[in-house]
């Protein structure tokens, strides 16, 4: 494996065990809003995962996909051209994330539309203030972007008290979050602000200097943001000034569901059946099932018991459990009861989802 | 007030440099302007100055966003707080709100492709326009450098506002191209204040390798020989990356890449890291340059040929904007022109594409492309982004035509496009190979005349790159070392203090 990149695409096609193609990974990894992404991640086990590389092209996939085959870390299966861990792949990949595992605060799928605009915004806020009590008022700012610019200004304007004692509590609050994580995230958030006198260092940078991987130096990075985020979720009152910063974001579970997917909650809540979405939306049946089965996965309070009996739903949780993959089909031919439909299996597994 | 008056007081600067002066008395006697000044000589000023006596809005049509972004930032710096950047990137809501204020802003930049949607060019006909301005006017020439199909509906966007007051500012233009700008922005008999193209405090040097390895040598030889900041441009991102990776393996401090492929905050962390001395070469594309204003860069050195003549100018005019001693230097290796011959054919779309493209947008509709539908077809036939537009833009022109027709034309306009990318990168070519002054030579192909010859001119003049290189003025390399611990930078960075910190922490 060359870098850290080949070892998270070989792990996710470990998890995958040759049931998706690898565009799903990519789909995965880039954070695409759709029912397939969002039940995928949930099915895996990957929602850690989702949306970390938003830039993420095809085509640097593809190159690392061809680069494991030829490396022998992955081979292809005969009837569907998906790709498999070998063995040689899983010796490797153990290796690898023994030295260097994922950070355990990553959660893509809880953050992934925060974390942007969260560091967009306290990366400008910083730097303003530091030019600010350093009386130097002009400098270029090192986010381009009109919304991140005006959110500061705007902060500002409304929070008038002294700037240095912004500065003091940002200060405070960042030092109290970071001590809490390993001494090299550390090193690596701070390398990453723009302050007076000093231009933030780019992630091949850091890399060079900490003589790691550029793409474990971003992973570690995100790892931090994701724990500042869940701090602000959790006990947003002992760092009033970060999560003044982030709490207008949205983004949480419910905005984050497609446009469709929260047309047709609409109609659910208006307790319309299954046929009489797809009748009023003129979409097809399985399109709506898409949506519900969505539902079921981001959200923890729906319920999926207007669907199935009782008796049913614990038929296919204990066909699950008995079966070793996530396929469908093998689940099918495990509850050998032809009532139960594709689209209740796909339910089921959206509430047992992660736990295991 | 006098003109010199009010230079000093909005822009802080003494003299106007040449040409300046005569573009603004031009602009406020109410006239059509078309200049070309050289690179870094200060067009910016042209356009800029001239707001603060017509007191109302100027528009500025700039052909890069990032170009765009970073004029407005130059614009703040100078205190100048009514700026705005009007940009397909910005939300629904922003730009409805940007576009109720207009009225308010002083300048206002707008991409082109901004001008082609009627909800704009409404507001913008009710608007007080002082002043029009078209920045890097030879994009709107086919004939030009840098051609881009969205500059040409400039000229329609002119009539609809009602002939506003224009400015069309170049730094490369041809005898054609110039008449080519004034036709299609329908300037009549506007004020042409054409100064040399000449970068009289830039050195032209070029020298021969016969091997890549000899080439690399030097380059790292060079970069050692000088103190001052420097780019070296390549044309192509994998190159600029491992040459200059090569180059940090090999010692050299301060030194990184810059291109198109890497992601926005990255980029935006390396071009101001190099603004502040942080870095002092950069190892770029041309992705890298236009809207950077660094006054001291010392040298430009190109690893591989450029597209042109023109490409060129642009690219070495990125040094010496402070005014002293510079120098541009090529390297050269039997058989490079290769590489560029090849980057210019792939510039323009294949037949292939050409067909399969118009194919599929006949079958929907020029008019009903839909984003996703975009995504899709240039995925599937590869097109670049220009190419997209080009392709798109010439079956709009055509619409009334049969389909099978466009497609002949589009591919025949390809290949008279071609051909001639192809001229000018052999005249190019044989500027390397020039025996008498290079100076003359560039000028020769504008049609200027050399008016004042500095004595450290070229190579074939006698400069010898070594001595010349040793008399370049020295620079402080800037930039604040990171502080000891990390709890120790971050209150340098939020407190200031740091001392109290360091007492407490150590
Ligand atoms: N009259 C002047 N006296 C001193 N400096 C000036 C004057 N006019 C402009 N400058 C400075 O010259 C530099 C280059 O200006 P500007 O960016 O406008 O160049 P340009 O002609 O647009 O170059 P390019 O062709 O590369 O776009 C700026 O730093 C600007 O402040
Ligand atoms: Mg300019
Ligand atoms: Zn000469």
């Amino acid at each position: 494996m060359q870098n850290y990149f080949d070892m998270i695409v070989l792990d996710c096609i470990r998890i995958i065990n040759g049931e998706r193609s690898v565009y799903a990974i990519l789909h995965m990894l880039k954070g695409k809003k759709s029912s397939q992404t969002i039940q995928d991640v949930h099915l895996f086990g990957l929602t850690k995962l989702l949306g970390t590389l938003p830039d993420l092209t095809r085509r640097q996939l593809e190159i690392t996909v061809d680069h494991l085959l030829q490396s022998g870390l992955i081979s292809t299966l005969p009837q569907n051209g998906y790709y498999m861990i070998t063995s040689i792949g899983q010796e490797l990949l153990k290796q690898h994330l023994d030295k260097y595992p994922f950070p355990e605060t990553l959660n893509g799928f809880r953050f992934q539309n925060r974390t942007q605009t969260y560091w967009s915004r306290l990366s400008l806020l910083i730097q303003t203030i530091s030019h600010i009590i350093h009386k130097q008022n002009r400098f270029y700012p090192i986010q381009r972007n009109f919304q991140t610019q005006t959110w500061v200004k705007r902060y500002l304007a409304l929070n008038r008290q002294n700037r240095a004692e912004i500065g003091r509590h940002l200060f405070d609050e960042l030092s109290m979050l970071l001590e809490k994580r390993p001494e090299k995230e550390r090193d690596i958030f701070v390398k990453r602000l723009t302050g007076i006198d000093r231009i933030g260092s780019t992630y091949s940078q850091i890399a060079k200097e900490l003589d790691d991987d550029e793409w474990h130096v971003r992973y570690l990075f995100l790892g931090t943001i994701h724990f500042m985020l869940q701090k602000m979720d959790d006990t947003s009152g002992e760092y009033p000034y970060l999560n003044s910063v982030g709490k207008d974001i949205q983004g949480n579970s419910h905005i984050q569901l497609t446009n469709s997917t929260q047309m047709t909650l609409k109609y659910l809540k208006a307790g319309k059946s299954l046929e009489e979405i797809s009748y009023i939306r003129k979409l097809k049946r399985s399109t709506i099932e898409d949506h519900i089965v969505e539902l079921a996965y981001s959200d923890p309070q729906f319920n999926i018991s207007r669907f199935m009996t009782p008796k049913i739903a614990e038929e296919i949780r204990v066909a699950s459990k008995t079966s070793r993959t996530k396929q469908l089909r093998a689940i099918k031919e495990i509850v050998d009861n032809s009532e139960i439909s594709y689209f209740q299996i796909r339910l089921v597994l959206a509430k047992v989802g992660d736990d295991s | 007030m006098n003109l010199e008056d009010i230079l000093l007081k909005q822009f802080g600067f003494n003299t106007f440099r040449p040409g300046q002066k005569e573009v603004i008395e031009s602009l406020l006697r109410g006239k059509d302007t078309l200049a070309m000044l050289p690179t870094g000589s200060g067009k910016s000023l042209c356009y800029q100055f001239p707001a603060y006596v017509l007191k109302k809005s100027v528009l500025i049509v700039s052909p890069l966003l990032s170009l765009m972004q970073d004029q407005a930032e130059q614009l703040k710096m100078r205190g100048e707080k009514s700026v705005i950047t009007l940009n397909s990137f910005l939300t629904y809501e922003k730009k409805r709100e940007a576009i109720e204020h207009l009225d308010s802003y002083r300048f206002i930049y707008l991409s082109p492709e901004m001008l082609a949607i009627p909800r704009i060019i409404e507001r913008l006909q009710k608007l007080e326009i002082g002043l029009f301005v078209i920045d890097e006017a030879h994009c709107i020439s086919q004939w030009g450098y840098d051609f881009r199909t969205d500059y040409l509906n400039l000229g329609n966007v002119r009539s609809i506002l009602n002939n506003p007051l224009t400015l069309a500012l170049t730094a490369t233009a041809t005898k054609t191209v110039q008449t080519d700008i004034k036709d299609k922005l329908k300037l009549e008999q506007p004020k042409e204040v054409i100064t040399s193209v000449d970068r009289s405090n830039i050195a032209y040097m070029v020298e021969e390798f016969s091997s890549y390895d000899e080439k690399l040598k030097r380059l790292m030889q060079l970069v050692n020989s000088f103190d001052g900041a420097a780019i070296i441009y390549f044309s192509s991102k994998k190159a600029a990356e491992s040459v200059a990776t090569f180059l940090q393996e090999n010692g050299v401090k301060n030194i990184d890449y810059y291109h198109g492929g890497m992601e926005q905050e990255q980029r935006m962390l390396i071009q101001q890291q190099f603004l502040r001395g942080q870095l002092r070469i950069i190892c770029a594309t041309s992705a890298f340059g236009m809207g950077v204003n660094k006054n001291n860069v010392r040298v430009v050195i190109h690893f591989h040929l450029p597209q042109g003549m023109e490409a060129y100018l642009q690219e070495i005019g990125r040094a010496g904007r402070d005014g002293l001693q510079s120098v541009a230097i090529l390297l050269y290796c039997d058989g490079d022109e290769g590489l560029p011959l090849h980057l210019v054919e792939q510039q323009l779309p294949t037949n292939y594409q050409i067909e399969q493209t118009c194919a599929s947008l006949h079958e929907v509709g020029i008019w009903n492309i839909e984003p996703k539908l975009e995504i899709d077809l240039r995925e599937m036939y590869t097109l670049t982004d220009v190419q997209w537009r080009w392709i798109t833009h010439y079956v709009k022109e055509f619409e009334q035509e049969e389909p099978l027709l466009i497609t002949e034309k589009l591919k025949q306009i390809a290949q008279t496009r071609r051909v001639e990318n192809q001229t000018k990168l052999e005249r190019f070519f044989r500027w390397i190979a020039v025996e008498d002054c290079r100076r003359e030579n560039i000028l020769s192909y504008f049609d200027v005349m050399l008016t004042e010859k500095n004595q450290t001119c070229c190579d074939r003049c006698g400069v010898v790159t070594e001595e010349l290189l040793e008399i370049l003025p020295h620079d402080e390399q800037a930039g604040r070392a990171l502080k000891k611990t990390w709890k120790q930078e971050l209150a340098a960075i939020l407190i200031g203090e740091a001392k109290n910190i360091e007492e407490q922490t150590s």
